[in-house]
Protein backbone atom coordinates (compact mmCIF):
# COMPACT_ATOMS: atom_id res chain seq x y z
CA UNK A 1 0.00 0.00 0.00
CA UNK A 2 2.85 2.33 0.96
CA UNK A 3 4.65 1.57 -2.31
CA UNK A 4 1.49 2.27 -4.33
CA UNK A 5 1.05 5.62 -2.51
CA UNK A 6 4.62 6.62 -3.31
CA UNK A 7 4.19 5.60 -6.93
CA UNK A 8 0.96 7.60 -7.28
CA UNK A 9 2.60 10.63 -5.61
CA UNK A 10 5.48 10.53 -8.06
CA UNK A 11 3.03 10.38 -10.99
CA UNK A 12 1.19 13.42 -9.64
CA UNK A 13 4.47 15.34 -9.25
CA UNK A 14 5.54 14.38 -12.79
CA UNK A 15 2.20 15.50 -14.25
CA UNK A 16 2.41 18.79 -12.36
CA UNK A 17 5.89 19.36 -13.79
CA UNK A 18 4.72 18.68 -17.36
CA UNK A 19 1.68 20.95 -16.89
CA UNK A 20 3.92 23.81 -15.79
CA UNK A 21 6.51 23.34 -18.53
CA UNK A 22 4.67 25.79 -20.76
CA UNK A 23 4.77 28.39 -18.00
CA UNK A 24 8.57 28.42 -17.69
CA UNK A 25 9.62 32.08 -17.56
CA UNK A 26 10.47 33.26 -21.08
CA UNK A 27 13.88 34.54 -20.00
CA UNK A 28 15.05 31.00 -19.30
CA UNK A 29 14.48 30.09 -22.97
CA UNK A 30 17.54 30.57 -25.20
CA UNK A 31 17.24 34.19 -26.42
CA UNK A 32 17.01 35.00 -30.13
CA UNK A 33 20.24 36.35 -31.54
CA UNK A 34 20.61 38.79 -34.44
CA UNK A 35 23.55 40.30 -36.24
CA UNK A 36 23.48 43.53 -38.21
CA UNK A 37 26.21 45.31 -40.13
CA UNK A 38 26.05 48.92 -39.01
CA UNK A 39 27.47 52.27 -39.95
CA UNK A 40 27.29 55.48 -37.93
CA UNK A 41 28.15 58.56 -39.95
CA UNK A 42 28.76 62.10 -38.83
CA UNK A 43 29.82 65.04 -40.94
CA UNK A 44 33.46 64.38 -39.98
CA UNK A 45 33.82 60.65 -39.40
CA UNK A 46 32.24 57.23 -39.64
CA UNK A 47 32.21 54.12 -37.48
CA UNK A 48 31.30 50.76 -38.94
CA UNK A 49 31.10 47.20 -37.71
CA UNK A 50 28.57 44.77 -36.37
CA UNK A 51 25.69 44.99 -33.92
CA UNK A 52 25.04 41.68 -32.20
CA UNK A 53 21.87 41.48 -30.13
CA UNK A 54 20.23 38.95 -27.86
CA UNK A 55 16.53 39.39 -27.42
CA UNK A 56 14.26 38.06 -24.67
CA UNK A 57 10.80 39.02 -23.54
CA UNK A 58 12.31 41.24 -20.83
CA UNK A 59 15.12 42.97 -22.66
CA UNK A 60 17.37 43.33 -25.67
CA UNK A 61 21.10 43.23 -25.00
CA UNK A 62 23.45 44.49 -27.69
CA UNK A 63 27.15 44.81 -28.46
CA UNK A 64 28.52 47.00 -31.23
CA UNK A 65 32.02 46.08 -32.41
CA UNK A 66 34.13 47.12 -35.36
CA UNK A 67 35.44 44.77 -38.03
CA UNK A 68 38.66 44.25 -36.08
CA UNK A 69 36.61 43.00 -33.14
CA UNK A 70 37.22 46.08 -31.00
CA UNK A 71 34.20 46.87 -28.79
CA UNK A 72 32.52 50.22 -29.28
CA UNK A 73 29.27 50.11 -27.29
CA UNK A 74 27.43 47.63 -25.05
CA UNK A 75 23.84 48.34 -24.07
CA UNK A 76 20.74 46.81 -22.51
CA UNK A 77 17.20 47.85 -23.39
CA UNK A 78 14.48 47.04 -20.86
CA UNK A 79 11.16 46.59 -22.59
CA UNK A 80 8.88 47.22 -19.63
CA UNK A 81 10.56 50.50 -18.70
CA UNK A 82 11.26 51.41 -22.35
CA UNK A 83 14.68 52.39 -21.16
CA UNK A 84 18.14 51.90 -22.71
CA UNK A 85 21.26 51.83 -20.60
CA UNK A 86 24.76 52.13 -22.05
CA UNK A 87 26.93 49.60 -20.25
CA UNK A 88 30.30 50.14 -21.87
CA UNK A 89 31.39 52.83 -24.31
CA UNK A 90 34.82 52.96 -25.97
CA UNK A 91 37.08 55.77 -24.76
CA UNK A 92 36.79 58.24 -27.62
CA UNK A 93 32.96 58.08 -27.47
CA UNK A 94 32.79 58.09 -23.68
CA UNK A 95 31.98 61.79 -23.19
CA UNK A 96 28.77 62.73 -21.41
CA UNK A 97 27.38 64.74 -24.36
CA UNK A 98 28.10 61.90 -26.81
CA UNK A 99 26.63 59.25 -24.49
CA UNK A 100 23.44 61.28 -24.14
CA UNK A 101 22.92 61.47 -27.91
CA UNK A 102 23.93 57.83 -28.45
CA UNK A 103 21.52 56.64 -25.77
CA UNK A 104 18.56 58.46 -27.29
CA UNK A 105 19.48 57.54 -30.85
CA UNK A 106 20.11 53.85 -30.14
CA UNK A 107 16.80 53.70 -28.24
CA UNK A 108 15.01 55.01 -31.32
CA UNK A 109 16.97 52.66 -33.59
CA UNK A 110 15.89 49.66 -31.53
CA UNK A 111 12.28 50.74 -31.80
CA UNK A 112 12.63 50.69 -35.57
CA UNK A 113 14.64 47.48 -35.81
CA UNK A 114 12.39 45.54 -33.45
CA UNK A 115 9.02 47.09 -34.42
CA UNK A 116 8.53 48.49 -30.92
CA UNK A 117 5.82 51.16 -30.80
CA UNK A 118 7.22 54.64 -30.24
CA UNK A 119 6.20 58.25 -29.92
CA UNK A 120 6.96 60.06 -33.16
CA UNK A 121 10.13 62.16 -32.96
CA UNK A 122 10.26 64.84 -35.58
CA UNK A 123 14.02 65.09 -35.79
CA UNK A 124 14.34 61.43 -36.87
CA UNK A 125 13.89 60.30 -40.46
CA UNK A 126 13.61 56.59 -41.28
CA UNK A 127 14.53 55.30 -44.72
CA UNK A 128 14.06 51.66 -45.68
CA UNK A 129 15.43 49.67 -48.58
CA UNK A 130 15.14 45.99 -49.37
CA UNK A 131 18.15 45.04 -47.29
CA UNK A 132 18.73 47.87 -44.86
CA UNK A 133 17.22 50.59 -42.75
CA UNK A 134 18.70 54.05 -42.14
CA UNK A 135 17.79 56.31 -39.25
CA UNK A 136 18.81 59.94 -39.58
CA UNK A 137 19.03 62.28 -36.61
CA UNK A 138 18.45 65.58 -38.41
CA UNK A 139 19.12 67.63 -35.31
CA UNK A 140 22.62 66.21 -34.71
CA UNK A 141 23.43 65.31 -38.34
CA UNK A 142 23.98 61.66 -37.54
CA UNK A 143 23.10 58.73 -39.75
CA UNK A 144 22.68 55.15 -38.49
CA UNK A 145 22.45 52.36 -41.06
CA UNK A 146 21.68 48.73 -40.28
CA UNK A 147 21.71 45.74 -42.56
CA UNK A 148 20.60 42.36 -41.23
CA UNK A 149 23.24 39.66 -41.65
CA UNK A 150 21.29 36.59 -40.51
CA UNK A 151 17.83 36.94 -42.10
CA UNK A 152 16.58 33.60 -40.72
CA UNK A 153 16.25 35.21 -37.30
CA UNK A 154 14.16 38.28 -38.06
CA UNK A 155 13.28 40.75 -40.79
CA UNK A 156 14.09 44.42 -41.19
CA UNK B 1 35.74 13.27 12.41
CA UNK B 2 39.29 11.94 12.03
CA UNK B 3 38.26 10.21 8.77
CA UNK B 4 36.77 13.49 7.52
CA UNK B 5 39.97 15.38 8.27
CA UNK B 6 42.03 12.72 6.49
CA UNK B 7 39.86 13.02 3.39
CA UNK B 8 40.13 16.81 3.51
CA UNK B 9 43.93 16.72 3.79
CA UNK B 10 44.11 14.20 0.92
CA UNK B 11 41.94 16.49 -1.23
CA UNK B 12 44.11 19.53 -0.47
CA UNK B 13 47.27 17.51 -1.27
CA UNK B 14 45.90 16.40 -4.61
CA UNK B 15 44.86 19.97 -5.39
CA UNK B 16 48.31 21.33 -4.55
CA UNK B 17 50.10 18.63 -6.54
CA UNK B 18 47.87 19.54 -9.47
CA UNK B 19 49.13 23.10 -9.26
CA UNK B 20 52.75 21.97 -9.05
CA UNK B 21 52.35 19.71 -12.08
CA UNK B 22 50.58 22.40 -14.11
CA UNK B 23 51.83 23.52 -17.50
CA UNK B 24 53.18 26.95 -16.48
CA UNK B 25 56.87 27.33 -15.66
CA UNK B 26 58.16 30.45 -13.90
CA UNK B 27 61.02 32.11 -15.75
CA UNK B 28 63.73 34.23 -14.21
CA UNK B 29 64.30 37.76 -15.49
CA UNK B 30 67.40 36.54 -17.33
CA UNK B 31 65.52 33.70 -18.98
CA UNK B 32 62.77 36.10 -20.03
CA UNK B 33 65.33 38.45 -21.56
CA UNK B 34 66.93 35.57 -23.48
CA UNK B 35 63.59 34.55 -24.90
CA UNK B 36 62.78 38.14 -25.86
CA UNK B 37 66.18 38.44 -27.58
CA UNK B 38 65.54 35.24 -29.49
CA UNK B 39 62.13 36.48 -30.63
CA UNK B 40 63.54 39.91 -31.52
CA UNK B 41 66.25 38.25 -33.63
CA UNK B 42 63.68 36.14 -35.47
CA UNK B 43 61.44 39.21 -35.97
CA UNK B 44 64.28 41.33 -37.33
CA UNK B 45 64.93 38.71 -39.99
CA UNK B 46 61.40 38.97 -41.34
CA UNK B 47 61.42 40.93 -44.60
CA UNK B 48 58.04 39.71 -45.82
CA UNK B 49 55.33 37.62 -44.23
CA UNK B 50 52.06 36.11 -45.37
CA UNK B 51 49.63 34.18 -43.25
CA UNK B 52 46.01 33.27 -42.69
CA UNK B 53 44.17 34.13 -39.51
CA UNK B 54 41.05 33.15 -37.63
CA UNK B 55 39.65 35.84 -35.37
CA UNK B 56 37.27 34.96 -32.54
CA UNK B 57 35.66 37.86 -30.73
CA UNK B 58 34.28 36.86 -27.32
CA UNK B 59 31.40 39.09 -26.24
CA UNK B 60 31.27 38.90 -22.45
CA UNK B 61 27.95 40.67 -21.91
CA UNK B 62 26.12 38.53 -24.45
CA UNK B 63 28.04 35.34 -23.66
CA UNK B 64 28.46 34.93 -27.40
CA UNK B 65 31.22 35.00 -29.98
CA UNK B 66 31.81 36.09 -33.55
CA UNK B 67 34.29 34.26 -35.79
CA UNK B 68 35.88 35.71 -38.90
CA UNK B 69 38.68 34.62 -41.23
CA UNK B 70 41.17 36.43 -43.35
CA UNK B 71 44.72 36.80 -44.60
CA UNK B 72 47.62 39.12 -43.99
CA UNK B 73 50.56 40.26 -46.08
CA UNK B 74 53.46 42.26 -44.64
CA UNK B 75 56.47 43.78 -46.32
CA UNK B 76 59.26 45.49 -44.42
CA UNK B 77 59.47 48.17 -43.21
CA UNK B 78 55.94 49.57 -43.27
CA UNK B 79 53.55 47.86 -45.65
CA UNK B 80 50.62 45.84 -44.36
CA UNK B 81 47.54 44.31 -45.91
CA UNK B 82 44.99 42.89 -43.43
CA UNK B 83 41.99 41.44 -45.21
CA UNK B 84 38.86 39.82 -43.82
CA UNK B 85 37.36 37.36 -46.29
CA UNK B 86 34.67 35.51 -44.37
CA UNK B 87 31.91 36.03 -43.29
CA UNK B 88 32.43 39.64 -44.33
CA UNK B 89 34.79 41.47 -46.64
CA UNK B 90 36.85 44.23 -45.05
CA UNK B 91 40.21 45.48 -46.18
CA UNK B 92 42.90 47.45 -44.34
CA UNK B 93 46.01 48.54 -46.25
CA UNK B 94 48.91 50.59 -44.95
CA UNK B 95 51.55 51.44 -47.53
CA UNK B 96 53.75 53.75 -45.47
CA UNK B 97 52.02 57.03 -46.28
CA UNK B 98 48.36 56.18 -46.72
CA UNK B 99 45.83 53.94 -45.03
CA UNK B 100 42.93 52.43 -46.90
CA UNK B 101 39.90 51.05 -45.06
CA UNK B 102 37.10 49.62 -47.14
CA UNK B 103 34.12 47.33 -47.19
CA UNK B 104 31.28 46.79 -49.65
CA UNK B 105 29.59 50.07 -48.93
CA UNK B 106 32.30 52.46 -47.81
CA UNK B 107 35.91 53.27 -48.59
CA UNK B 108 38.18 55.71 -46.78
CA UNK B 109 41.73 56.78 -47.56
CA UNK B 110 43.66 58.45 -44.76
CA UNK B 111 46.91 60.34 -45.10
CA UNK B 112 49.03 59.18 -42.17
CA UNK B 113 51.12 62.35 -42.24
CA UNK B 114 48.05 64.28 -41.10
CA UNK B 115 46.55 61.53 -38.95
CA UNK B 116 49.12 60.17 -36.53
CA UNK B 117 46.59 58.02 -34.65
CA UNK B 118 45.95 55.78 -37.64
CA UNK B 119 49.65 55.56 -38.35
CA UNK B 120 50.20 54.42 -34.79
CA UNK B 121 47.42 51.81 -35.09
CA UNK B 122 49.02 50.43 -38.26
CA UNK B 123 52.44 50.36 -36.66
CA UNK B 124 51.14 48.47 -33.62
CA UNK B 125 49.38 45.96 -35.89
CA UNK B 126 52.55 45.31 -37.88
CA UNK B 127 54.81 45.04 -34.87
CA UNK B 128 52.38 42.72 -33.07
CA UNK B 129 52.04 40.24 -35.92
CA UNK B 130 55.76 40.17 -36.74
CA UNK B 131 56.82 40.02 -33.09
CA UNK B 132 58.65 43.32 -33.23
CA UNK B 133 56.32 44.71 -30.54
CA UNK B 134 58.59 43.16 -27.90
CA UNK B 135 61.01 46.02 -28.55
CA UNK B 136 58.35 48.57 -27.61
CA UNK B 137 59.27 48.76 -23.93
CA UNK B 138 58.35 52.45 -23.85
CA UNK B 139 54.78 51.53 -24.76
CA UNK B 140 54.32 48.24 -22.92
CA UNK B 141 55.46 46.47 -19.77
CA UNK B 142 56.53 43.08 -21.08
CA UNK B 143 56.76 39.75 -19.25
CA UNK B 144 57.30 36.26 -20.60
CA UNK B 145 55.94 32.94 -19.36
CA UNK B 146 56.56 29.40 -20.49
CA UNK B 147 53.09 27.89 -20.59
CA UNK B 148 50.70 25.95 -22.79
CA UNK B 149 53.73 24.53 -24.63
CA UNK B 150 54.74 27.95 -25.92
CA UNK B 151 56.22 31.29 -24.88
CA UNK B 152 53.44 33.62 -23.81
CA UNK B 153 54.42 37.29 -23.86
CA UNK B 154 52.11 39.54 -21.87
CA UNK B 155 52.11 43.23 -22.78
CA UNK B 156 50.57 45.74 -20.41
CA UNK B 157 49.99 49.10 -22.15
CA UNK B 158 51.59 52.20 -20.70
CA UNK B 159 50.05 54.85 -22.95
CA UNK B 160 46.75 56.24 -21.69
CA UNK B 161 45.02 56.00 -25.11
CA UNK B 162 45.78 52.27 -25.36
CA UNK B 163 45.08 51.62 -21.66
CA UNK B 164 41.60 53.06 -22.07
CA UNK B 165 40.75 50.27 -24.48
CA UNK B 166 42.95 47.29 -23.63
CA UNK B 167 43.87 45.82 -20.27
CA UNK B 168 46.53 43.58 -21.81
CA UNK B 169 47.71 41.93 -25.00
CA UNK B 170 49.17 38.41 -25.14
CA UNK B 171 51.41 37.19 -27.91
CA UNK B 172 51.97 33.45 -28.13
CA UNK B 173 55.17 32.28 -29.85
CA UNK B 174 56.07 28.74 -30.80
CA UNK B 175 59.24 27.59 -29.08
CA UNK B 176 61.01 26.17 -32.13
CA UNK B 177 61.00 29.02 -34.66
CA UNK B 178 60.03 31.89 -32.31
CA UNK B 179 57.19 32.73 -34.70
CA UNK B 180 53.91 34.13 -33.52
CA UNK B 181 51.04 31.66 -33.43
CA UNK B 182 48.35 33.51 -31.51
CA UNK B 183 47.34 36.98 -30.36
CA UNK B 184 44.95 37.54 -27.46
CA UNK B 185 43.57 41.02 -26.85
CA UNK B 186 41.80 41.67 -23.57
CA UNK B 187 39.56 44.73 -23.35
CA UNK B 188 38.53 46.77 -20.35
CA UNK B 189 34.88 45.76 -20.70
CA UNK B 190 35.64 42.05 -20.29
CA UNK B 191 35.57 41.22 -24.01
CA UNK B 192 38.50 39.47 -25.64
CA UNK B 193 39.68 38.75 -29.15
CA UNK B 194 41.69 35.68 -30.07
CA UNK B 195 43.55 35.67 -33.39
CA UNK B 196 45.09 32.36 -34.48
CA UNK B 197 47.83 32.75 -37.07
CA UNK B 198 48.34 29.87 -39.53
CA UNK B 199 50.01 29.10 -42.86
CA UNK B 200 52.87 31.45 -42.09
CA UNK B 201 55.32 32.03 -44.92
CA UNK B 202 58.25 34.42 -44.51
CA UNK B 203 60.75 36.13 -46.82
CA UNK B 204 59.08 35.04 -50.06
CA UNK B 205 58.48 37.57 -52.80
CA UNK B 206 55.20 39.44 -52.39
CA UNK B 207 53.36 41.29 -55.12
CA UNK B 208 53.61 45.00 -54.33
CA UNK B 209 50.20 45.56 -55.89
CA UNK B 210 48.77 44.06 -52.70
CA UNK B 211 49.60 47.37 -51.01
CA UNK B 212 48.27 49.63 -53.74
CA UNK B 213 45.40 51.84 -52.63
CA UNK B 214 42.26 50.67 -54.50
CA UNK B 215 40.37 53.27 -56.48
Amino acid sequence: MRVISLFLSSIVVFLAFVANAGNVPADSIVPASSRYAFEIETSKAALSGFLITKESTANIAGSMINEFGISAIDFIYEREKNKLELKNVVGFLNKWYIRKVLKNDLLFCLHILYDIPYTKRHHYIVERSESSVTIINNKRHLKYSFSLQNPASRNI
Amino acid sequence: MTRTIKIFVLFISLFCSGILLSDAATLTAQQQQQIISRINTAASEIKTMTCSFTQTKNLSMLNDKMVSHGKMIYSQPDKLRWEYTEPYQYLFIFNGSKIYIGNKSRKDVIDTNSNKVFKEVARIMMSTVTGKALSSTSEFTITVADERGAYVVTMLPKKKEIRQMFSRIELVFDKTGSMISEINIFEKNGDSTNIKITNISTNKAVDESNFAIPE
